[in-house]
């Protein structure tokens, strides 16, 4: 094999960039990368009106009812329709237990999980033996019924659950005093103040679920999801349990779910029967497929979709003139245009294009014993392996560029919460490279310093002066 | 043989036994299968009778079943276009609802604003109905994989969403009254033993049959109609003797949607006219389609019919007593969709569905 083969691309044409997995540029490109998530994520509540940022706390909470449904449509093949009526439990759930039980978001958590677990093995259960569509119709049937039992007058149900207008929320989630300064919101307007504690709570609270999603896939209940996705049969002959795995899939999945309907709840302020009805069930179905099945990425872009497709698609249609009643049909057009132009969503498509700028390369031993990370087929060709490094270190040297004049601006104030992921980048640099212990000793002094700059800072803002 | 292994030989014989042969125990075969909805059955009715009884018995009860007569016929209608699609692709069509409900807008249009008679304006926007669902066959649906279900759903909700939309764009969002074909002043009806059985009743229950016997003709006695049936036994052999697959299948397609712009029609009168009001009702469809066994025809207009006699009695009946006070009419819903877990819990292929065999 020749340098000039390895260059290429997946594609076989060679790409603008080229890292190859362990050098120095690959690990700027891969800080970069994440950087590209979390810089906006700290930088736009601070520049946001209040009210955008309580939808973006919205979409955190649909992003991951969304994952919830991911969980099942995307890994494990099984068509449900029916999980807004999971989210809806969850956020009823909540509702009723800060309303009447003077409990706190956090507190009703655990029992909205175990609550939408045990209420996802109950209508999973049928999962077993209802293939394909017919699921579907059962789950879809359950979106129906859903905001029909919120209304049942008796049984103490439509006290706790306010019948047709459902309930607001007696305490809102307001952020304490030390949340403030160490947000650096208090000279914010309380609406504007809670909304900004409300999206950071959100955004730790869906990170954590994230990873616990994402190492769920990892271990062995995800990889006989994903065998029972692609191959039932095959997956029964190796020894994967189908029936357990899809009950604990859907148990699992449901339970997700209702922990983002919490989220809707407590980002709304109330709960509803319109809020969680067969029109949201499309709606989340739309988001999901608009990010992209099977992909978390694709969750939190489908969060946004639901929030703000709603808010923005009857303005643009009015903008032309149009009747607003024709937003509908927008959705419907983008369904049908997703199945046919972008089966994968938009997660696939901005794939597709990373593919053709940017090619990561694999690292293979160096058979004479030198470093690890030194590309394939570098030994008999030092001179193409010395031009790789430059290239490499110098991409990554004009993203770094690129990424601190983005930053610049937004330097002051936000900063601070840039600390946990600073850590976070530090450390899962350090935990990812197996071949090149120096370099990920950098990457974790470069985290825990930055952890130690955001602690003085905090120190300084919450002194009083 | 060893008699250890005989043992086992034989334990193994008794469990195939319990599910298959006659001499199960009754208490079993109670709780199994079809026996279970039996069970639920006699359990609803043995529920109801003291209601059904006590209250001016024979004239009510007769006026609540003929009330379901109207909501059964349409029921039966949708059950037909979506089993007609099922059987042919094993997909569902989502929208078939909606479809439906624009070709009752159709009919609207042209006997409100063209001052057509109401059974003209039913032909034509049935045959537009179908030329509509055969090219949504053709443009949007044949080039999936009918293997792969997500993009159907995808596209049949969304097919959904747009015709509501368009609906409301064009006729507006408020309710419309529509013209029965049938006569429909209030003194058209007959009596029986008190109960009213309007004539719009018998003259929809009339035109299904007609409608079902029409179709029974058009698939049993027709060339096309003998390749629908060679397409849904079996695709590839089909293909193999020479059917033109596709063509059957939007044949299957068109059909569908002429049957569910019938549908919408012939309830349109009772329901009046707005952009969901076929949405409401398609998940009843749904659940005599499944009660009925989503490939047999026959089957889910008998289920269609029960279906709609439990939603009346039920909803009728129940909330005399004091301990179901809660239940309103639009708890029907709720009882749609528990007819759908059942059903498809203990007897997945309905009451008279083809039984399937499946390897895991």
């Amino acid at each position: 094999m020749t340098a000039t083969t390895v260059q290429q691309g997946q594609g076989g044409r060679p790409t603008p960039l080229t890292f190859y997995q362990g050098t120095p540029g690959h690990r700027i490109y891969q800080v970069l990368g994440w950087g590209l998530l979390v810089v906006p994520m700290v930088v736009l509540p601070y520049v946001l009106p209040g009210f955008r940022v309580s939808q973006m706390a919205q979409a955190i909470g649909w992003a991951i009812a969304i994952l919830g449904m991911n969980l099942v449509i995307g890994y494990s093949g099984l068509i449900s329709l029916g999980h807004i009526a999971f989210t809806g439990l969850g956020a009823y759930l909540t509702a009723t237990l800060i309303n009447e039980s003077n409990w706190d978001m956090w507190m009703t958590l655990p029992v909205v999980f175990v609550a939408c677990f045990v209420f996802g093995a109950l209508i999973g259960l049928p999962a077993l033996k209802i293939r394909g569509l017919y699921l579907a119709l059962v789950t879809l049937a359950l979106a129906y019924t859903f905001p029909i039992l919120t209304k049942i007058e008796g049984g103490g149900i439509d006290k706790r659950t306010g019948g047709d207008n459902g309930r607001t929320l007696s305490e809102v989630l307001a952020p304490p005093g030390w949340a403030r300064s160490l947000l650096g919101i208090n000279d914010k307007t309380p609406p504007q103040q809670e909304a900004i504690y409300k999206y950071v709570c959100f955004v730790v609270l869906a990170v954590a679920c994230f990873w616990i999603v994402r190492n769920l896939m990892k271990s062995e209940p995800g990889r006989a999801m994903l065998a029972i996705r692609d191959n039932q049969i095959g997956a029964a002959v190796s020894g994967v349990n189908l029936n357990r795995h899809k009950v604990t899939t859907f148990a699992v999945s449901a339970g997700v779910a209702g922990i983002g309907g919490s989220m809707i709840a407590v980002a709304l302020n109330s709960v509803g029967p319109t809020s969680f009805d067969a029109n949201y069930a499309i709606l989340t179905l739309m988001g999901l497929v608009v990010g992209g099945v099977a992909t978390q990425h694709g969750c939190w872009i489908g969060g946004l979709v639901v929030v703000f497709l709603q808010d923005f698609a009857p303005r643009a249609v009015g903008r032309f003139d149009v009747d607003v009643v024709y937003a509908r049909a927008l959705f419907g057009v983008a369904l049908v245009l997703i199945a046919f132009f972008a089966p994968g969503g938009i997660v696939s498509l901005a794939l597709k294009v990373k593919r053709k700028v940017v090619t990561v390369l694999p690292a293979v031993p160096d058979p004479s014993g030198g470093k690890a990370w030194v590309p394939a087929g570098a030994g008999r060709q030092a001179g193409a392996t010395k031009a790789a490094t430059r290239l490499d270190t110098l991409a990554g040297a004009g993203l770094a560029f690129g990424f601190v004049s983005l930053l610049v601006p937004f330097f002051v104030n936000p900063m601070i919460t840039l600390v946990p992921a600073a850590a976070a980048v530090g450390l899962g640099v350090s935990r990812e490279s197996g071949s090149s212990p120096g370099l990920s000793r950098g990457a974790s002094v470069l985290g825990f310093f930055g952890m130690v700059v955001g602690v003085v800072a905090v120190l300084a803002r919450i002194s009083p002066h | 043989m060893k008699p250890s292994e005989k043992r086992i030989w034989g334990r193994e014989h008794r469990m195939t036994a319990v599910a298959t042969s006659p001499k199960a125990s009754t208490v079993k075969r109670m709780f199994t299968g079809s026996g279970l909805l039996v069970t639920l059955a006699v359990a609803l009715t043995l529920f109801l009778i003291p209601q059904i009884l006590t209250n001016s018995f024979p004239q009510l009860f007769l006026q609540r079943l003929f009330d379901s007569f109207t909501n059964g016929a349409a029921y039966a209608v949708t059950a037909i276009s979506l089993v007609l699609i099922f059987k042919a692709t094993t997909l569902i069509n989502f929208a078939q609802a909606n479809i439906g409900m624009f070709g009752a807008y159709f009919v609207f249009q042209f006997v409100t604003h063209n001052n057509w008679p109401v059974v003209a304006g039913i032909i034509v926007a049935m045959v537009l109905m179908a030329l509509g669902s055969a090219g949504i066959e053709r443009v949007l649906v044949r080039p999936f994989d009918p293997n792969d279900h997500l993009p159907v759903v995808l596209i049949t909700f969304g097919l959904a969403s747009i015709f509501e939309a368009v609906a409301g764009g064009v006729w507006g969002l408020e309710f419309h009254a529509f013209q029965s074909p049938f006569p429909a002043k209030p003194e058209d009806f007959v009596s029986i033993a008190g109960a009213r059985l309007r004539y719009d009743t018998i003259g929809t229950l009339f035109v299904m049959f007609l409608m079902i016997g029409f179709l029974f003709a058009l698939l049993n006695r027709t060339k096309v109609g003998l390749s629908f049936r060679a397409v849904s036994s079996n695709v590839e052999s089909a293909r193999l003797v020479g059917v033109r697959t596709g063509r059957t299948l939007q044949f299957g397609w068109a059909l569908a949607g002429a049957l569910g712009a019938l549908g919408a029609a012939l309830v349109a009168n009772k329901t009046q006219l707005e952009p969901a009001f076929m949405a409401k009702l398609v998940i009843f469809a749904f659940a005599a389609a499944v009660l009925g066994g989503l490939d047999s025809i026959g089957g889910s207009v008998i289920a269609a019919f029960i279906v709609a006699a439990i939603q009346s009695l039920v909803t009728g009946y129940a909330q005399n007593y004091a301990a179901l006070g809660w239940l309103k009419s639009n708890f029907a819903l709720v009882l749609a969709f528990v007819v759908i877990l059942v059903v498809l819990l203990v007897k997945p292929n309905g009451l008279y569905g083809t039984k399937r065999i499946e390897r895991v």
